[in-house]
């Protein structure tokens, strides 16, 4: 158990970034939340959103 | 693009290059070891889809099949999905989340950890396991070569092998078994 602790100490040592794992699960928070956002969009949406992605279909083939 | 803000967001808040993303020079080692661990996960995807066809359950490849079909032109789809999904995702879900974890729960929970998030964020049940052994695949390939590239590269190559066999089914439903 502690030699565990100890490699995984060793990883994170190796393995530094300079943010940190609270700003990691605040990723992951912004990440749920930008989801969310997109799913009411598309359900409130649902037609403009079909035109919107066929038109830049079109434009971008011709 | 959307799924950038947040990491943008906490580097432009922290003054962190994006450079600490991982946009480093690679072995190329690693590409062919990321194009093996795929070819292996194939075998996975293809049985798990056979058995929710047999079990009558619509897969993910087949609603996206219908709006396929159903748009003028691929074009805006292609560019979507072969082109800026896999450079955001890689972005967020390797160079961010897969590194934010690592340090702390070392790298298997943290693969573990980015690549269910990384399934449960595509918002689609049916296809939460293909996505996962994609996501633990990408990951792997990100710690191995420590680089965003290999994994970028492999989900272009993945996506864009996707889109083109969905393309191909559309337009020629008899080379296809039904």
């Amino acid at each position: 158990m502690e030699e565990n602790q100890v490699e995984v100490r060793q990883e994170a040592r190796e393995y530094s970034v300079p943010w940190t794992i609270v700003d990691t699960w605040l990723g992951v928070v912004l990440l749920i939340v930008i989801n969310v956002g997109l799913l009411a969009v598309i359900f409130l949406f649902q037609d403009e959103v079909k035109r919107l992605a066929q038109g830049a279909g079109a434009y971008l083939a011709n | 693009m959307i799924y950038l803000l947040p990491v943008l967001a906490i580097l432009a808040a922290k003054r962190i290059g994006f450079s600490h993303l991982g946009f480093k020079k690679f072995d190329s080692l690693t590409m062919g070891l990321g194009c093996g661990l795929i070819v292996i996960s194939y075998p996975i995807i293809i049985a798990h889809n056979m058995l929710l066809t047999f079990l009558g359950v619509n897969t993910q490849g087949e609603a996206v099949m219908k709006m396929f079909s159903e748009l003028k032109s691929p074009a805006w789809l292609f560019l979507t999905a072969v082109i800026v999904a896999p450079l955001v995702e890689e972005i967020f879900f390797r160079g961010f989340l897969f590194q934010g974890f690592r340090q702390r729960y070392g790298w298997i929970a943290a693969l573990l950890l980015s690549s269910g998030i990384f399934a449960a964020a595509h918002l689609d049940p049916v296809s939460f396991i293909p996505t996962f052994v994609l996501g633990a695949v990408l990951g792997y390939v990100y710690h191995r070569s420590n680089s965003l590239w290999p994994s970028i590269i492999l989900h272009f190559l993945n996506n864009g092998f996707a889109v083109c066999a969905m393309l191909a089914a559309i337009r020629f439903p008899d080379m296809f078994p039904s």
